[in-house]
This record gives structure tokens, sequence and C-alpha cells, in this order.
């Protein structure tokens, strides 16, 4: 694995000028990042965080029968998609998203593949994971303020036509000023780039994926499709804010198994008032995590709406009469700011 | 009923994207908190990746750290560990006997989760499931029009789906009498649904109905066409056959009921396996061991077959789990404690059947009869006559269950020590029964009345013995039981 130009960057001064100082053997935010490997790196005094395109992994994990050539094309449209997805996202101020500060390449001489194209972001504290704690009452200031720093992010995505896909608690940055990014753009589609995965179904990672995708029945619409799929993802994050456990984790607790997405065979159609049975036995079931009486209904119905197992019934109900688009993420938004405010005055007032 | 919520057919062929978990084990490996193992969890059971042995050794701390974890974290791990039992009911029903029938048939348990479900209906208002199961519950506590009225709503919500019009079709069937017509209403949805053609389970359901009412069904050609259409697995069509081969059998052909039947036991369920118990009680031919089929629940069957192998007191338990399955049926009950009251006399047995019956049938005279004939044969007159005092002077029952209400008020009578008005009781219903020309239950009637004479040797002994000796039932347990029972006693009065 070491004897790979991506894999031996270590003590290196890049020819950005940044020096490489420790490897990463797993971070945060590596996941679906198989192929690659990470560094920190260092620049007049500031630390950052880079990932090496890995193309030696990318040769091995490829399907056999594939291509080198092809396999090295899609590596390649890997690194230039998040690179300018990057830019784009920086040029139209999009702030709440981790972006790519440099993307460069290193030529390490001595390898069978000597190139190693690379990405520099700013350095995260770690994923959400590490700052959610359950032992405590929970922390609803924090877990909001969070929720609305990605509610931004994921508007300010929206509003430049990209779309996440990937959104889950590892790709969920936190920074020294506990500020929340969304990280990992690598899963996410963009309607004027053309990106390695813009004609598949779902992107992201399945263990997240709404309903209609576990079970095999998605929308025909592009367009709806994706941002449904962005919509319910916002909601699992809320959800596993709140309960430590994925929204699909709690439906499929709550759903018999002739119905779970393993074994259904038949309509979608035939399995709505089962689902609907599932999904209300979770809210119930999230509702029981939330001790804030003053919060309890507001965050119901967040994950209610953002949530629902039916893509048509997905979203804000008034953005349809309003806006056209009940996937429209302004209203959310909004709900989350009140409700961090509410839950930050709380904290005062203490 | 086991397999009827399967999707019979494959209708999405696209396949479901599949997922590994590696990732997260990584990450629980570098982490070890709560947090990621919980994210572990919630993958592993997205991913049907709960065997694996990260997944347990995360549920495990989850578990172990139960106070830095969340009410879901902990409920997901112990659901992981198998330790909230969510579908495997076996467990369950194998803790349940006549003794412990009393604890399991609780009310209030019943009627706070009509509370809970009513809380969720105020949200979901147009779930039919919701309504199914409220109108399950109030089948459970005897409820009889909030239970059908809610399934009624179901049906409007939801007149094509399988749940619905099976659990419709359960429910009509249990609640149908002479006054309803509850029937004919859930046979027209059945026979309007496009569904029936398609379905196994609904053609099943349909085909039974018309059999229940006597009529032949528009859908028999349809059914045996769906079995043979090679489309559906056998355990879709094990219901489907074996009602067909119900038809078949009570139509006389019994070469092609046993083909149907065959064809059910290829993959059966609880319910088609019960069907071929009770045809294999007509058709000597059809040989049928239930505890030879891997069939959960199955306590219907195994009760029939104990029952039919003189294994008594196996059929007494197994009634008993037969009746915890669905506690709004009055069949194992009556098959409980007729066995328990006649073949085993063992009244005791016997009152605790009635008395978990009488919480989903209140008010049923049979059950109230039954229950005073047990307390009376176990030398309780007073509380027998407490019992039938409960039968209101409105109550709706058949002629039959006249007949047996006299008979057991001369039962009562003369275990109180009042012989002749218990005997003017006794005669009155032997009568009634004769007129009726129900020679069985005047058989019963004769029989009954002759041991309490036996018992207490009176003059009228001789005469009545004479009447006995002329009944000669092979097939009926219940009479053959207690002639043999007169006959003994009889010969020890003699003796002393």
């Amino acid at each position: 694995m070491t004897d790979n130009a991506a894999h031996n960057l270590l003590n290196l001064t890049l020819n950005s000028g940044w020096e490489v100082i420790e490897k990463i053997e797993k971070t945060d935010n590596q996941t679906g990042a198989f192929f690659s490997v990470c560094y920190l790196v260092q620049k007049d005094n500031e630390v950052c965080f880079l990932k090496a395109f890995d193309f030696a992994k990318f040769l091995t994990i490829a399907v056999p029968g594939t291509k080198i050539v092809d396999v090295m094309n899609d590596m390649l449209i890997a690194y230039k998609y998040e690179r300018d997805l990057s830019e784009h996202c920086k040029n139209k101020k999009v702030d709440k998203v981790a972006f790519v500060k440099v993307a460069d390449e290193e030529i390490v001489p001595g390898y069978a593949i000597t190139i190693v194209p690379y990405l520099i972001f700013d350095l995260a504290e770690g994923d959400i994971r590490k700052k959610l704690d359950f032992s405590i009452e929970l922390d609803y200031a924090l877990r909001l303020k969070s929720l609305h720093d990605i509610a931004v992010g994921l508007k300010q995505l929206h509003n430049i036509e990209v779309t996440h896909q990937d959104l889950k608690p590892s790709n969920i940055l936190v920074y020294s000023n506990n500020e929340s990014k969304i990280g990992d753009l690598g899963r996410s589609i963009c309607k004027s780039i053309d990106g390695p995965y813009n004609k598949q179904i779902f992107t992201g990672d399945c263990t997240y994926a709404p309903p209609e995708i576990m079970y095999g029945y998605w929308e025909k619409d592009w367009k709806k499709r994706v941002y449904a799929t962005d919509c319910y993802l916002l909601g699992s994050l809320i959800a596993f804010y709140f309960t430590g456990i994925s929204m699909n984790a709690l439906i499929r607790k709550h759903i018999p198994d002739s119905f779970s997405w393993e074994q259904w065979t038949g309509t979608y159609a035939d399995l709505v008032p089962y689902l609907e049975n599932a999904f209300a036995s979770a809210l119930i079931e999230f509702e029981n995590n939330i001790s804030r009486v003053d919060l309890k209904k507001d965050l119901k119905l967040l994950i209610e709406r953002l949530c629902n197992p039916f893509p048509d019934k997905r979203g804000h109900p008034k953005n349809i009469a309003t806006i056209g688009n009940n996937y429209n993420m302004e209203r959310f938004v909004t709900i989350l700011d009140l409700l961090k405010r509410r839950a930050e005055l709380r904290i005062k007032t203490f | 009923m086991l397999g009827e919520l399967n999707s019979f057919q494959q209708e999405n062929s696209i396949q479901r994207f599949e997922s590994n978990i590696d990732e997260y084990i990584i990450d629980w490996q570098i982490n070890k908190t709560v947090v990621h193992a919980a994210d572990l969890l919630s993958a592993a059971i997205v991913n049907s990746k709960r065997e694996n042995k990260f997944v347990i050794e995360a549920a495990n701390f989850v578990l172990s750290n139960k106070a830095k974890a969340s009410i879901s974290q902990i409920s997901l791990a112990n659901q992981i560990l198998s330790k909230e039992i969510i579908c495997d009911l076996s467990t369950i029903y194998n803790q349940v006997s006549l003794d412990t029938l009393p604890s399991l048939i609780d009310p209030i348990p019943v009627r706070n989760k009509i509370k809970e479900t009513k809380l969720l209906l105020l949200n979901y208002p147009a779930n039919p499931i919701l309504h199914v199961e409220n109108s399950r519950y109030y089948s459970i506590l005897g409820q009889e029009k909030n239970s059908i009225d809610s399934m009624k709503i179901a049906l409007h919500l939801a007149p094509n789906n399988r749940f619905v019009l099976r659990c419709a079709t359960r429910l009509f069937a249990h609640y149908e009498n002479e006054k309803n017509e509850y029937l004919d209403y859930i046979h027209n949805i059945l026979r309007r649904s496009p569904a029936t053609k398609f379905d196994p389970w609904l053609t099943s359901a349909e085909i039974s109905i018309s059999t229940i009412r006597n009529r032949n069904s528009k859908f028999l050609k349809t059914g045996i066409d769906l079995i043979n259409s090679k489309n559906i697995s056998p355990l879709n069509f094990t219901e489907l056959a074996s009602s067909i081969g119900t038809v078949e059998l009570l139509d006389g052909s019994q070469k092609k009921s046993r083909e149907f039947f065959n064809k059910a036991l290829i993959n059966p369920n609880d319910n088609s396996l019960a069907q071929i118990e009770w045809a294999s009680n007509r058709d000597k031919q059809i040989i049928v061991n239930p505890s030879n089929f891997n069939v959960r629940m199955n306590f219907e069957a195994l009760t029939l077959d104990n029952f039919h192998n003189n294994e008594y007191n196996q059929a007494l338990d197994n009634a008993a789990k037969w009746f915890i399955d669905m506690p709004f049926s009055k069949r194992p009950i009556m098959f409980g404690s007729n066995l328990a009251s006649t073949v085993l006399k063992d009244q005791s047995k016997a009152i605790s059947f009635l008395n978990a019956g009488l919480v989903s049938h209140p008010n049923d005279p049979q059950l109230i009869n039954n229950l005073a004939y047990s307390l009376a044969l176990d030398n309780r007159p007073n509380e027998a006559f407490e019992q039938l005092n409960k039968i209101k002077n409105d109550s709706e029952y058949n002629e039959t269950t006249q007949i047996c209400l006299t008979a057991t008020k001369g039962l009562a009578l003369f275990r109180s020590g009042l012989i002749d008005a218990g005997r003017n009781f006794y005669i009155d219903a032997i009568e009634q029964s004769k007129q009726m020309k129900n020679q069985e239950l005047n058989w019963i009637a004769i029989l009954n009345y002759a041991r309490e004479e036996v018992r207490i040797n009176s003059e009228y002994v001789a005469s009545i013995m004479d009447a006995v000796s002329k009944i000669n039932v092979l097939d009926n347990i219940v009479i053959k039981t207690l002639k043999n029972d007169i006959i003994e006693l009889h010969k020890k009065s003699k003796e002393t």
C-alpha cells in the first residue's frame, strides 16, 4: 500500500508551498474516500487538511474487466469535479460548505504512478459525532446551531443548483469556532458541471438513502428526485442529532420484516399504509428522546415534513403554493433559526 | 396469518442498492464512543448486517454505557441483540399455558393500546392499519360495534389492501350471526375488489366466505389457474389450495381435494395446516402431522392433531396458545372448555378457559352457560346461578343455547338439592331438543340428566339407564365419554 506516491508525501514541501507534516491513517470525513490518502499540511502557521488522490487504490478497487484508462478517467473526473465544484461554490458566496482551498498536483519521482493530484481544505476539529453527547441533558442550543448552519449550507447549495446527496453525520464538519459546515461534495450533483455521478439514481451512502431509494422505487423526474433526497437527508440528520440513530434506522425498527426494504417486492403503493404506520411510530420514538417540551412539537413537525417516506408529501406544504417547490429549504432554515434562538434564550435565562 | 403479508409477485424489477458497513466498522474501531457505536448499529439494521461481530460488539458497548446513550440508541442495541422481540412471538407463546391464561387476558393493556392508537389516529386519520388495529383491540374486549365500525373505516380507506381485506374477512366471519349481514357485506367487497382476481390470499378468502355461505365461488377456476400458473410461490398459494381442497372435499371429490391439500402442504402456514388437519378427520387418507412442518404459531392445527391423537392435555395447552393468538375467537375457548369439562373432567381448567373467553365475549350466553355448567359440576351451584343470572332477558341466543341453558339450570338445581325442580328443567330440555330434532343435543341432555339421577340413586334410575343404553354414538367423543362415565357411575352405585 505504501509503495505508491500518494502514500509518500510526508515531510515533502509541495509545489504550492504547503509542507506535509503528518499522515492521517483514518480521519473523520473520510468515509466514501477509500481512494484518497489524508495528511495535515502547514503554510504560514496555518494548518490545513490535504486529500491526495490515490491512483493505485483506484486501480485495485476497479471492477474486474474495466479498462485502466477508464479507471484513470473516473478518478480524474472525480478530482476535477470536486475542484470545479468548490470553485463554483466559492464564487457564489457559499460559506457553510467546506471547500477546496487549493487544488494542485505533485510529482513524486520513483513510483510507477508519479502524479499525485491533491486538494487542500480548512482543518476541522472533527465531524459532529465527536460533539454529540447523550450522557447529560442534550445541549439543544449547540445541536440546533449546527443544524441551522447545515440547513443554510444546503440552501446555499440548492440556490446554485447543487444537491449534496450525501448529507450524514460523518460529513458534518465542526470547526473551532463551533461553526458547522457541510463536507465532502464528492457525491453531489451540480446541474451546470458534468460530474462523475450525474447519471446515477442515488450517489450518496445507501445507509442514509431515503426510503423510496431503499425500496427501489424512485422518482423519474431528476430534479424532484435529487431535491427530495436532500430534504430527507437533512431530516435524517436532525433525527440523528437528537436520537443518536438515523431516520432509516428509526423507520426500520418499526416496520415489520415482511415490509422491510430487504424483503418487500410488491408495489410502492401497496406499501403506503405500512410505511406510514412505521413512520408514525418512528416519530413517536423521536419525540420520546426530546426532553424540552417547548421544542418537542416543532422538532417532530420538522422531521415529519422533511422525512416523509413519500416524496410527494415531503417538504414544507406552504412551499407548494408560494414557491412551487416542496423541497425549498428557506422555511426550514427559518424554523431552525427560530428553534436555535429559543434554545439559546433558555440557556441565557439560566 | 403467516406469510399473508408477503408480496406474492416480484413487482419492482430494479435491484435495491447494496451497501456494506465497513467504513462504519472502521470508524467504530477508531472512535470507541456510544455515538460511533450507534452510527454503526444504524448502518447494520438498515443494511441487514445484525449478525456482524463488530455490530454485536457495538450493541453490547451501548448497553454497557447506557448512561451515555439515548433512548433510541439503547432500544436499537436491544433490538440488534434480539432482546426486544419484534417478529418472533414464539417465545411469548411458549410461555402460554392454562395456568398463565388469566394474567394474559388482562383487559387494561388492551385499553391502553386503544388509547395509543387513537392518539396516532389524530395525526394519521387516514391510515387504515391503525383502524384495523383498533378494530382488533375492540374485538378482544368484546366491543362488537366499535370493532366493526373501525374495520369499516379501514375498508373504506383501503378497499383493495390485502391485509385490511383479510382482517375484515376474519372479523366479519367471527361476528356473523342470523341477525346481521356481515358475511354478505364482506363477500360483496371481496367479489368487487380487482385484487381478488390476482392475489391468491384474497382469492382464498373469497372462496372460504363462499363456502361458509354455501355458495359457489366464481373465483374457483381463477384460483385453480393461479395455483397452476407457476408464477406464485407455494407459501403464497397454500391457503388458496387448502380452500379449494375444502370445497372439493365438501363436494365429495376426495381425489381432487387430496391433490389440492398436497399442494397446500408444499409450504403450509398455520391456517392451511389447521384446515388440512380438520380435513384429515373427514378423509382418513389425508395424513398430516403438523409437527413435521416448520410452521410457527400453528396452534389450531396442533390442538386438533393432539385431540385426534387422544393427547388431551397437550391439546388443552395448545388451545390456550391458539386463544392467545386469536383472543377475539370463541372457537379455542369452546374447544378447550368442552375438552376439559367433559373428556378430562377437570372443571377448574374449563372454568379458566371460559373466564378468559368472557373477556372478549362478556355477555355471550353460550360461554356463560358453559361456565355455569362447569361450576355446577364442580358442586358450586350458587356460583352457577350467579352466572346464569347474568344473562339478560333481552339477550339474543339461538334455540340450541336456550335448551342448554334450561338443562344447566336443571343441573344447578340438582346440585342445590332441589331435585324435583331440577328434574323438571331437564325434562323440558330433553323435550325441546326432541322437538327440534337435534339428536346429539337430545342425547347430551339425556346423559347429563341420567348422571344426576344416578348420583342420587333415585327411583327413575332404571328407566333413564334404559334410555342411556339406546344411545350409540361411537364418533362423538363427548357423548361417548359422558355415556361411559354414567355406566361406570351406575355400576359403582349398584355395588355400594
